[in-house]
């Protein structure tokens, strides 16, 4: 039974019905992409950590921090800018959805933008 | 029964010789890897972040899986045609602008309404529209007899540019599309049944009962009715089909078209769960619900799949990458790692039927 499999290869069907190979080699290849899928967790796991950039926008440079999921962002200076006063951090350019640091937990890397008020007078 | 089989088995096994007991076993190892990998993956994972088996994450889990799934029963389709079908993403990013402009309070995309149509006929206006996209993708499988691959990557294209020119429209000027009205929000989002715990309560969505519903409702199509029985008959063989009075070219057509209603219901889901939609909505949805179908048993081969296998294919899918979260793997390297559950997931189908012949 076992034998002419491996020397007559069969014809594969629908999408593969060009491709042609031995059940041998496809062993290999699961075992070899296997190991790769692995290798790139356990990458992706030890480099863990999600990186979350500020756009001042036009304000002093914050600097970005990298933080686990579930984590608060650390406590960090407020740019400043001039004639403008720090009116929070947004999740987008426009600031409409506003991001709290005291409450907020990072679960995907992300960029937050500064907000901006004109300064009175 | 179910105990008598089992031993049967065990004592088939017995029976064998060595060299028969290492093949089976490699068998059972290489067939399932990936079942083994996301099992020693979850291990892994609740190891080192406990809450990821807590119950406010098993309901993130489940509702996610919900949102996806109807994606996933579309494509399943094409997939057991020998196709496939890569315009489903954007179907989905369609259906929902289309539903997040209509169903909202502030009408940018048509300036000149000024109450929200009925929610009913949103839902028909967006099915009719993604039927259409799937009739024009089955129209061309079936009569110039063109691969899924072109005429699909062809629609996914055009139903960008649509979508990108009605975010053009009235006054929003490409604008993410937001403000949507709550009873749209709440039909879809709102608490099904909330389970309490020890620190409140964990709602479960509305969406995760249509979600099941539609997959009894899949399940009685591929299983219960002869349009099903005829799909798989072309999958598996188109010739011997046709000869067999099948009309195979209304078959594949309907198959795309059922396919195209089922994005435009995901993407009508995804509207409200995301409570916003734009350019980007449903962008590689189509990637994720192939690699679920091929995970979940529905062969490239053609004429083999199972509706409780695209269900797991999804929870499968759903459970990794939440979990990957948790331990807060880059979402750069979340693509690297799908892209090879595809291909993993392609070798062992292969195998399977290599073996099987």
């Amino acid at each position: 039974m076992e034998e002419p499999k491996q020397e007559t290869t069969p014809q594969l069907r629908g999408l593969y019905s060009k491709v042609k190979i031995s059940v041998r080699s496809l062993n290999i290849i699961i075992v070899v992409l296997v190991a790769l899928l692995v290798a790139c967790m356990a990458y992706g796991i030890a480099k863990g950590g999600f990186r979350v950039s500020f756009d001042t926008q036009g304000g002093t440079v914050v600097e970005s921090q990298v933080r686990m999921h579930g984590e608060l962002l650390e406590k960090m200076e407020p740019p400043t800018r001039e004639g403008f006063e720090f009116d929070g951090w947004y999740l987008d350019p426009g600031g409409t959805v506003p991001w709290d640091t005291d409450t907020d937990t990072v679960t995907e890397s992300m960029t937050l933008y500064a907000k901006w008020k004109e300064k009175n007078g | 029964m179910a105990e008598n089989k089992i031993k049967a088995k065990e004592q088939a096994f017995k029976e064998l010789s060595s060299k028969d007991k290492t093949k089976k076993i490699t068998d059972l190892l290489l067939n399932n890897a990936m079942y083994i990998i996301i099992i020693l993956a979850v291990i892994y994972i609740s190891i080192k972040v406990p809450a990821f088996l807590k119950l406010p994450s098993i309901v993130n889990v489940i509702s996610l899986t919900a949102a996806k799934l109807p994606i996933a029963l579309g494509i399943g389709g094409c997939i057991v045609l020998t196709g496939t079908d890569i315009s489903a993403g954007r179907v989905v990013g369609l259906t929902a602008c289309i539903s997040a402009s209509l169903l909202t309070t502030t009408f940018k995309v048509f300036p000149d309404m000024t109450s929200a149509p009925p929610i009913i006929v949103v839902l028909l206006t967006i099915i009719v529209a993604g039927g259409l996209v799937g009739f024009v993708n089955g129209f061309s499988v079936a009569k110039f007899k063109l691969h899924p691959f072109i005429v699909t990557l062809s629609t996914q294209l055009i139903v960008y540019g649509i979508i990108l020119m009605y975010l053009m429209r009235g006054t929003n000027n490409g604008q993410t599309l937001s403000g949507l009205t709550d009873g749209y929000r709440s039909l879809i989002t709102g608490t099904l049944f909330s389970i309490p715990t020890a620190t409140g309560s964990v709602a479960v969505p509305k969406y995760v009962l249509y979600s099941i519903l539609l997959v009894i409702l899949m399940w009685v199509i591929w299983n219960k009715t002869t349009f099903g029985k005829n799909m798989f008959a072309v999958g598996s063989n188109e010739e011997a089909a046709n000869v067999s009075g099948v009309n195979v070219s209304k078959t594949i057509i309907m198959v795309f078209v059922l396919a195209g209603m089922m994005y435009a219901v995901t993407g009508f889901l995804d509207g409200a769960r995301i409570a916003s939609a734009n350019a980007n909505t449903g962008l590689n949805y189509e990637c994720d619900a192939i690699a679920a179908c091929v995970i979940g048993g529905v062969s490239f081969v053609g004429g083999i799949g199972r509706i409780s296998g695209i269900v797991v294919g999804v929870l499968l899918l759903q459970i990794i990458f939440t979990g990957l979260n948790f331990l807060a793997v880059d979402a750069n390297m979340l693509y690297i790692i799908k892209g090879l559950i595809i291909l993993i997931a392609c070798a062992i189908d292969m195998r399977k039927y290599l073996v099987k012949k």
